[in-house]
């Protein structure tokens, strides 16, 4: 298969370039998913932009009362951030479990979310967080909730010439997570289901626990990560407890919709999904 | 065969590259085809089995999923820039001690990943170690001799550092021959 590759180090650039290029174009960062189709040959011919040093795609910073994460951040980068591990925990574990150590070294939170694998590691943790995704191409910035960004699997929303700018969510105090899968091995597989919970407790309730923030999703049981909104609601209209929690895995289990695949099966899928979200809320009890 | 009409400009091993290349190829097929430095191997291709660990950028990475053109102005080592002349690297010497090493294929990007976990974590426990080789596999050893090894070589490190001296059995004084400067 024949390549032509480009290098971009500057945004303005790169943007000029997506928006001229005619014809099919990816763009080349963490490498760890593309690099390995186009060495098996399934890709079809394309202009290839590599853009793993420009440096407006780096750099996790707050701004205002935000944490953005720039597109072309890696997952080892996620995983050791201070900041990560205070205003967005949740995907601080996810982004450790991701591939095995090499993988994490490379592989970037925007290729993650643009690739659009209903498995994607990082993504139950980023709807769980609340994530809203900045999109720029030469036309300009745009902003989508990252629950929209995705279609279908291997579809999402970024029209030619655009790519993920970074990742913003709102900083939470007292926010808490947990990121967890189920898989065949603890590194370098692919998930059977995985979970993202983050949560607020509400510090005024005398007894027992409640939420003043919840949100929970699922990978790798639809057809792009799902948010559990019946669960969520669920947990949020009253204080926690063994029964409450027993009944809002049922829950998750009925809201899940897996297919069976080469990795699981749907009934096992759908069962799992309840552990994994009792797993995470049972040490609140 | 694609042209080579990339000026790939880089340091591997810490010696400057100015050289023409396939900016297309795998960074793996470069550092093979092109440098001779054969220690990086091909296991999987896919990034899963970790034979061809490189530091890029003092990170460990598959050298399989990089394409050449991303190396431009950065900073490589392959298991050639550990040791040279006999003179190992002290998690090289703890492979050699432990009987580590039945094929032989998977030990360069063992050995590297390992060394990206010793920097960081000078006392790493046997979790860390299994964690920090997780994308590395062997289909010989069964890992324990492995695992023995690195913690073996993370406390004689420890040791050497305590007692004030160069952290790495090989920069001790008379301890090995010198390195000839010649070799990437």
């Amino acid at each position: 298969m024949e390549i032509k590759v480009q290098r971009h180090t500057d945004l303005d650039s790169l943007l000029k370039a997506a928006a001229s290029i005619e014809g099919r174009i990816f763009y080349l960062a963490g490498g760890t998913d593309l690099m390995v189709q186009a060495h098996a040959g399934v890709l079809p011919p394309a202009t290839w932009l590599e853009i793993s040093d420009v440096p407006q795609l780096h750099g996790i910073s707050v701004e205002g009362s935000e944490l953005r994460i720039g597109a072309g951040v890696t997952h080892h980068e996620i995983m050791r951030s201070q900041l990560v591990q205070t205003w967005a925990p949740a995907l601080a574990q996810a982004s450790a479990n991701v591939g095995g150590p090499q993988i994490r070294s490379r592989g970037t939170i925007g290729g993650n979310l643009a690739n659009a694998s209903p498995v994607a590691d990082t993504v139950p943790a980023l709807y769980s967080l609340g994530a809203q995704l900045h999109l720029i191409s030469q036309r300009g910035e745009r902003t989508v909730a990252v629950e929209e960004f995705a279609l279908a699997p291997r579809r999402n929303v970024l029209e030619p010439g655009e790519i993920i700018y970074s990742i913003n969510f709102p900083c939470r105090p007292g926010i808490k997570g947990v990121w967890n899968s189920m898989a065949q091995r603890e590194s370098l597989a692919i998930s059977k289901v995985n979970i993202g919970v983050s949560y607020v407790l509400d510090p005024e309730l005398e007894e027992g626990v409640g939420f003043n923030y919840l949100q929970v999703a699922f990978g790798a049981v639809g057809p792009t990560v799902l948010r559990a909104r019946q669960v969520e609601e669920y947990l949020r209209a009253e204080p926690l407890s063994a029964q409450r929690l027993e009944r809002a895995c049922q829950l998750a289990q009925s809201e899940v919709s897996p297919i069976s695949d080469v990795r699981s099966q749907a009934d096992y899928r759908r069962a799992m999904a309840g552990v994994l979200l009792y797993d995470a809320l049972s040490p609140l009890l | 065969m694609a042209e080579k009409n990339f000026r790939l400009q880089c340091t591997v091993n810490g010696h400057p590259i100015d050289k023409m290349v396939d900016p297309t190829a795998r960074l793996l097929d470069t550092l093979r085809e092109e440098l001779h430095l054969t220690g990086c191997k091909e296991g999987c291709g896919q990034g899963e089995c970790g034979a061809c660990t490189i530091f890029m950028d003092g990170k460990p990475v598959d050298s399989c999923l990089v394409m050449t053109i991303q190396a431009q102005g950065h900073r490589l080592v392959t298991i050639e820039g550990m040791a040279f002349e006999g003179r190992l690297d002290t998690i090289q010497q703890m492979f050699v001690e432990e009987a580590s090493v039945q094929c032989g294929f998977c030990i360069p990007g063992m050995v590297v990943a390992a060394r990206a976990l010793l920097e960081e974590k000078e006392d790493p426990t046997l979790e860390e170690v299994r964690y920090a080789l997780g994308g590395n596999i062997c289909r010989c050893t069964g890992y324990h001799k492995i695992f023995r090894a690195v913690l073996r070589a993370a406390k004689i490190e420890r040791q050497l550092r305590l007692e004030g001296k160069p952290s790495q059995l090989k920069d001790l004084p008379g301890v090995h021959p010198a390195p000839s400067a010649d070799r990437l």
